[in-house]
């Protein structure tokens, strides 16, 4: 159905489901494709929500007509030039700093309609948007609190499942600043401007604070 | 009577010339550049790709080749192997090849027994003792020596050599082995009729061929859970385990695709092979092909 795509059953996306689930928790660190998986076999549902969310604004309507794409490391590359204190000099800086490539992330295989795969595709390419917007880092506690954040946004089973099952691997404290201060705080920011609605390309060079104003998506609490 | 002879002679030229062309034609007519094909797992791949395509596809799984194997056979691919290799007998003082084994499963099992019987019997003099691996991926041969280096002993009954090779066009010279194993190999292979006339031509006489390949079940409600279980699960689990479905997915597919026991035994005699017989193993899941060079 689009380049990459694995058609499967019912009972091949139930294994997947199962196993991913138990992988991505078991070892998030290397296997953060499995967390893709999940959210591929689970979201569906939530995507369509998402999908209709999107065409209720302008802006969302324009990222499903255009489909723009970020997965090039060339454009990466180019983001070192950017003014400090931008957007896109600050992203630059925490995908340089993490060893991150946007070309290295899992492409969208078991998703079954072409626009809900564009519509996860963009959504994990804004994941790292969204560390930048909210200054997350990516530490379990953080990206489990990014991960509550997109739950109130997306709707995603997977966001949700993420959110909670990472604790396994918290202690006291950890646990303390979830309950009291990342989750609070994902709520709010929840209620922001939708992250796939958002024409990110455009925004290189806008001020960081300026854009986190605009979006109503604050700087999170950070993990101890 | 001279322009008659010449006449004669543009003729027959002419004849030669018209039927060579209608012959080649002929030939070639089915087996056009364009045509020439292979099956890589249910994809039609022209023949000169499936070479590059399966030596791609074990670059990326070289690491992860034992996870795959243990699950693409839950766990019993050490079965069957033990099985081979005790069916081979090996020998103290023979030359043993074993062939797109880079990663060392069948040649370590080899040289294991061959320590065991050096402790039991008393060791040939004069006789060179040796086991050859080869593949045609360095990176699975670079595996295989990674592993080598761990469990190489000082007293052992052979040295294990490393050869980077094509199972077609073996650059080992003729009647040098005394037994020619391949496991799991020959149904990636393009040309598999090749691949045994190499394995006849580089075993000495008496010397034997042993395959061991997935096979054809035939029992009708062992194939269908069978078939469920490879097509619906396994490259399920190679995305879970390897984050690699293609390749799990290509795997199960060469493996339908590979001749059933009976038609698979014709091609060895066809090599040249005698006393051709084969085992089914594990309800015929895997099977075990045997040959002798006489």
């Amino acid at each position: 159905m689009y380049p990459g795509h694995i058609p499967t059953s019912c009972a091949q996306k139930g294994i997947l489901t199962a196993g991913a689930a138990v992988g991505a928790l078991l070892d998030p660190w290397r296997r953060g494709d499995l967390v893709g998986v999940l959210g591929e076999t689970t979201g569906v549902d939530a995507l369509s929500g998402l999908r209709d969310k999107m065409k209720e604004t302008q802006a969302g309507r324009r990222i499903l007509h255009e489909r723009p794409t970020f997965d090039t490391d060339s454009v990466l590359k180019k983001l070192k030039e950017c003014k400090e204190g931008t957007f896109g000099s600050t992203y630059y800086r925490y995908m340089e700093s993490n060893g991150f490539k946007p070309s290295e992330r899992p492409p969208v295989q078991f998703i079954d309609d072409s626009e809900l795969a564009y519509v996860m595709r963009r959504y994990r390419e804004t994941h790292d948007f969204a560390h930048t917007l909210t200054a997350l880092n990516s530490s379990v506690a953080a990206e489990m609190v990014l991960k509550s954040f997109e739950w109130h946004q997306t709707g995603m089973p997977m966001c949700g499942l993420a959110s909670l099952g990472g604790a396994i691997h918290l202690n006291t404290n950890q646990l303390h600043y979830l309950v009291n201060k990342g989750y609070p705080w994902a709520r709010q920011a929840g209620q922001g401007e939708l992250i796939t609605s958002v024409m990110w390309e455009e925004e290189w060079d806008t001020n960081l604070d300026e854009l986190r104003q605009r979006l109503l998506i604050p700087v999170a609490p950070l993990p101890p | 009577k001279l322009q008659f002879l010449y006449f004669i002679g543009i003729m027959r030229t002419a004849r030669t010339a018209l039927s060579k062309r209608v012959v080649g034609r002929r030939w070639e007519s089915g087996k056009s550049e364009e045509e020439k094909k292979a099956w890589f797992g249910y994809q039609s791949v022209k023949e000169d790709e499936k070479e590059g395509m399966v030596k791609k596809l074990f670059e990326q799984v070289s690491g992860k080749y034992d996870i795959m194997n243990d699950v693409m056979s839950a766990g019993m691919h050490r079965c069957w192997k033990d099985t081979m290799v005790g069916r081979l007998d090996p020998q103290l003082g023979k030359q043993y090849l074993d062939v797109a084994g880079g990663t060392g499963d069948v040649a370590f099992r080899i040289l294991d027994a061959l320590n065991e019987k050096l402790m039991t019997e008393p060791p040939l003099s004069a006789t060179e003792a040796g086991i050859t691996i080869s593949d045609i991926n360095g990176k699975m041969l670079e595996q295989g020596e990674i592993r080598y280096l761990d469990r190489k002993k000082a007293g052992d009954a052979a040295p294990v050599n490393f050869k980077e090779a094509n199972a077609e066009e073996l650059p080992f010279p003729d009647a040098s082995f005394d037994a020619y194993t391949i496991a799991f190999g020959i149904r990636n292979v393009t040309h598999i009729e090749k691949a045994l006339a190499e394995a006849h031509r580089v075993l000495k006489p008496n010397g034997r061929l042993l395959v061991l390949e997935f096979s054809h079940v035939e029992q009708e409600t062992l194939r269908m859970l069978y078939d469920a279980y490879s097509m619906n699960v396994i490259p399920a689990l190679g995305q879970l385990f390897a984050n690699d479905w293609h390749s799990y997915q290509y795997l199960v597919e060469s493996i339908r695709k590979f001749p059933r026991q009976e038609e698979f035994a014709g091609m060895i005699r066809e090599a040249g092979f005698k006393g051709v017989s084969y085992d089914s193993l594990t309800f015929g899941v895997v099977a075990l092909h045997s040959g002798w060079k006489l």
